[in-house]
């Protein structure tokens, strides 16, 4: 069980995005991470901790942010955001099928996560909706896209909210915040 | 109803398969629709104008209290977590957890576990409720009061021997000022059986598919209850998932003899 947020826009207000960072981090206490075009951000721990971290993201015109919740003894594998060749995304979920899909389009793991699949997915050409597709689990993706980000869920949740200064996006619902519907890609600029 | 099964302690995991089989037949659906809504009517009057949230474990009570929380609007959620989880519980969880949820970890790991082996498989009661204390309590006062909240809504009921307050109320305030409202307290295990059946359409927790899975109920791995000694609790872990038991050789010289003693 993870927590993933996001902004797209012109700048993000800082103080929402606090606010979005900090309920994301109530679903994943184990370690956080934070993509943007120029920057990449980890830590340990409650991202609540640290969230004055999002102040240097104060001029990014977008971002996507990950808090993990680790299954097991190890809490330093790979958090997400995970960077494919084309895309940075966050995903909220299981994807029990990776080593299947993996084979499917001849591709070489390079982490033991399995959302990096994902990526891959995306990087070969499928569309953000005809991967969610793929997984047959509940699920909630944020990804960046060649004009702007996209998002879709189903079983998972992923409020969001569309401002004057951009979008905001979070895993728990947040003032002005909508669920996205079930099963549709939705995208943004 | 007919009632078929006791406490949880004196049935075992095959009774509760048998009475799951049988559960149309022993609980009509009609029988548990008025029960919901009796729950639900009673947690809307008690928690009118209140802060409210409720606990949520992931075990078979607490996807019964889901239910009649979504009915009575109730959507945030706590569930209190250590770090010795079953990865296959927490994988669970990551699908199916309740949107409002918020993880509170109190942070037991193996090292806690290397330096408090008395803790490990608890062989009596007292030691299964000093876990209990630790994590679930633990995190829901901690959640109580980042939330302040004014009524913690809980799935403990009276056929599983749990304290509900006095006089058979199920509402009640503790030293601490914490007030603690257990809606379902009155349903018994054949009422928590039919619910799944009848309204559960998820594929229960992993638990209940592991040896005397009915019985153990949601846990910590360490916190494994009614194992015949330390030994068998390696052997009930080793059997469900083996990576727990290598990584907790690592730590914890038991795990390492019973892995040298499967060679």
């Amino acid at each position: 069980m993870c927590g993933i947020f996001g902004f797209i826009g012109s700048k993000p207000n800082l103080s929402l995005l606090k606010e979005i960072g900090e309920l994301a981090s109530t679903r994943g206490v184990h370690g956080w991470g934070i993509a943007s075009d120029s920057r990449f951000e980890v830590g340990d721990g409650k991202l609540e901790q640290k969230i004055d971290i999002l102040d240097s993201f104060k001029d990014e015109s977008w971002l996507i942010g990950h808090c993990r919740l680790a299954t097991f003894g190890n809490y330093e594998g790979v958090v997400q955001p995970l960077r494919s060749e084309r895309h940075t995304f966050a995903h909220n979920g299981n994807v029990y099928n990776y080593k299947y899909l993996a084979n499917y389009i001849h591709y070489t793991m390079k982490t033991d996560c399995d959302s990096e699949i994902l990526g891959a997915l995306l990087d070969v050409g499928y569309s953000l909706r005809k991967v969610s597709q793929l997984l047959n689990q509940p699920y909630a993706i944020l990804t960046t896209t060649k004009k702007g980000m996209s998002a879709i869920r189903k079983g998972l949740p992923l409020f969001v909210s569309e401002r004057e200064e951009g979008t905001y996006f979070c895993s728990r619902a947040f003032d002005r915040s909508e669920p996205l519907k079930e099963g549709r890609e939705y995208s943004y600029k | 109803m007919i009632q078929t099964l006791g406490r949880k302690q004196t049935s075992s995991h095959e009774d509760w398969v048998q009475v799951m089989d049988n559960i149309e037949r022993i609980v009509p659906k009609r029988e548990l629709d008025n029960l919901l809504d009796r729950s639900v009517e009673d947690v809307k009057k008690k928690t009118k104008g209140k802060k409210t949230a409720f606990a949520w474990s992931g075990g078979k009570d607490s996807i019964a209290l889901e239910g009649v929380m979504k009915e009575a609007g109730v959507h945030e959620c706590l569930m209190g977590m250590s770090n010795l989880e079953y990865p296959q519980f927490l994988r669970w969880v990551t699908d199916y957890m309740p949107d409002g949820l918020e993880v509170i970890n109190t942070g037991q790991d193996l090292k806690w576990l290397a330096k408090h082996q008395d803790m490990l498989f608890p062989q009596d009661s007292t030691t299964a409720a000093k876990w209990f204390k630790m994590i679930q309590h633990k995190a829901q006062e901690k959640y109580f009061e980042k939330h302040q909240l004014e009524i913690i809504i809980l799935g403990r009921r009276k056929a599983d021997g749990n304290y509900i307050g006095k006089k058979g109320e199920n509402l009640y305030t503790n030293r601490q000022g914490i007030t603690r409202f257990s809606p379902i307290a009155d349903w018994t295990h054949e009422h928590i059986l039919a619910y799944l059946h009848y309204y559960y359409e998820n594929p229960l927790p992993p638990f209940y598919s592991w040896p005397r899975g009915y019985r153990c109920g949601t846990h910590s791995w360490a916190a494994r209850q009614w194992c015949n000694g330390i030994m068998d609790g390696w052997r009930e872990v080793y059997t469900i998932d083996q990576d727990i038991v290598f990584e907790a050789s690592k730590y914890i010289s038991s795990a390492k003899t019973f892995l040298e003693r499967m060679r």
